[in-house]
């Protein structure tokens, strides 16, 4: 993206409750979100202009974004239902920044829910399992998307040295971050050895590693950073972005230690023309505890091969080198799915403004979002500034 | 699904003459006869030079394990009575990955680096599913053994 920096800004954001709803289906979600969303901002549904979403697991529409817009009685110019799994969240960003820089439109909603815990049939569950492998390299050998990421994390191990009490020091701090939002779906605290003790679902990987399953949903509105000044909130601004895709599938993997998340980290860094070091809070996607070693070492934020020792060093703790997720993200604030990463969005425009209470990381003016879909396959980075940064 | 309840290969007009060879106790591979790469999965191009000239050749059945899991929690009802079963990402020796599992090794034998080879087991009347087990036989008790 985007063709100047800072040209858009996030000014509305909100999640709705998270963990297990029974009373709500996925659409529902989406508008509570959305409302949240737009108070929040002090705008309403007549000001919105553009509307993206991606598919539910547990509630599909063959075309996901035209159902919403039914659903919300709301007529967009421009209308988007987007697929690239976790990466989704965050790629939509960068596609409605540059609809409203190209003037295709001036408000663009994006809302999204899922209900993986409770919404799910036994038959839409097994079929969400089996589809993370090649329908017909893969999924005969019964790879679970645990194992896909387990395959991963043995491969970092054997190449670096990397400890299995590193994993563990991912999830144990996510868990402590967790704690101190008072929505989080897990907030009691673990140790390492808890981790460890825990269930094993895929050498090296046990239940702790991995994330939740949820129900949920977050939305944020974004408009030009011409009109934001004059809205409710201060503006977060888009600084640069990025996308990088290397395989769909593990086995069609180059290299088992480093993913496009490099080259989709540069692209952000250099639009925003910014570097790993000016990053002041990070939310990292982290499905399984793998995958944060991985993102840090592939965006740069610490050197590569050395994520383990960063991690068991406190690095990504709040108060540490580069804070990341303190809302606790997939592994203990909620994982519902495709919305996932939406939450380390509303996370890190929540830092940026300041109002992010005991979890605050004290003068946050540069945030990095990262989510990633597939097995590490699809990747979208973005990077946010507060209104300093202008 | 096969009657066993393994979820079986979607075989497509393209792969039909890879599991052609499975069922000959062949693993083929794509072979370009313009640049000599070698390319699993089968494709209508060569990945590196675009070219269409491809040809079928069999492989040594050789790799090496660049990765490896053991799943504790089946991906369906049909491998819940093989847990742990090994699930493995194999480099062959004429150079494409694949993933496969391992089969009559112990988890104390399974290594990134291990030296394996081809078998194949039938899933039905029409896949036999290329596998690999360990090159060289361990002196393992039977009991750590792992069909």
């Amino acid at each position: 993206m985007t063709k100047a920096r800072g040209q858009v800004a996030i000014v509305g954001a909100a999640d709705t409750a998270v963990g297990k709803i029974t009373d709500l289906d996925c659409q529902a979600l989406c508008a509570i979100a959305a409302e949240k969303a737009l108070a929040d901002a002090g705008l309403t549904f007549a000001d919105v202009d553009g509307l993206v979403t991606c598919n539910a697991m547990s509630q599909p529409f063959l075309y996901p974004a035209e159902a919403l817009a039914e659903y919300l009685q709301i007529y967009p110019s421009y209308c988007v239902g987007l697929g690239a799994g976790g990466a989704a969240a965050v790629s939509v960003i960068q596609h409605a920044a540059l609809a409203i820089e190209a003037g295709l439109c001036e408000t663009v909603l994006i809302t999204m829910a899922d209900r993986l815990r409770s919404g799910l049939s036994r038959e839409q569950a097994r079929q969400m399992q089996s589809a993370a492998g090649h329908p017909e390299f893969e999924t005969p050998y019964g790879p679970t998307a645990p194992a896909l990421y387990a395959l991963l994390a043995q491969a970092h191990m054997h190449a670096y040295g990397t400890s299995r009490e590193a994993l563990a020091a991912v999830a144990v701090t996510m868990r402590e971050h967790a704690g101190l939002h008072p929505g989080a779906q897990k907030r009691d605290p673990i140790s390492i050895d808890d981790v460890l003790a825990s269930r094993p679902v895929a050498s090296p990987l046990n239940v702790l590693d991995c994330s939740l399953v949820s129900d949920g949903g977050a939305a944020i509105v974004l408009t030009s950073a011409k009109r934001a000044p004059n809205l409710r909130q201060p503006p977060v601004l888009i600084l640069g972005s990025g996308e990088g895709h290397h395989h769909e599938h593990l086995s069609g993997a180059h290299d088992l230690t480093r993913s496009a998340a490099v080259e989709s980290g540069r692209q952000a860094y250099d639009r925003a023309g910014l570097g790993p070091k000016d990053i002041d809070v990070a939310g990292l996607y982290d499905c399984f505890t793998p995958v944060v070693l991985f993102l840090l070492e592939d965006l740069g934020l610490c050197p590569r091969g050395e994520s383990g020792a960063f991690v068991l060093n406190g690095g990504i703790r709040l108060g540490g080198a580069l804070p990341v997720n303190p809302h606790g993200g997939l592994l203990s604030h909620c994982h519902p799915g495709n919305p996932g990463s939406m939450f380390h969005v509303t996370e890190m425009v929540t830092q940026l403004r300041g109002q992010a209470g005991a979890r605050q990381v004290p003068n946050a003016e540069v945030a990095l979002v990262h989510a990633q879909g597939g097995t590490l396959s699809s990747h979208s980075t973005l990077i946010l500034g507060s209104e300093a940064t202008r | 699904m096969s009657a066993d309840g393994y979820i079986l290969p979607r075989v497509t007009p393209l792969s039909a003459t890879y599991w052609e060879g499975c069922r000959n106790g062949e693993l083929r591979l794509q072979h370009c006869l313009d640049c000599g790469h070698v390319q699993l999965p089968p494709r209508s191009h060569c990945t590196r030079c675009r070219g269409n000239r491809l040809e079928w050749r069999a492989s040594s059945g050789k790799g090496r394990v660049e990765s490896f899991t053991w799943i504790h929690i089946p991906l369906a009802e049909a491998w819940a009575d093989e847990v742990p079963y090994a699930v493995a990402l194999i480099r062959l020796e004429e150079g494409p990955m694949m993933m496969s599992n391992l089969r009559h090794c112990s988890e104390s034998q399974l290594a990134v680096g291990l030296e394996v080879t081809v078998i194949f087991e039938a899933r039905g009347e029409t896949i036999h599913l290329p596998q690999f087990r360990p090159a060289r036989v361990e002196a393992t008790a039977p009991e750590e053994m792992k069909s």
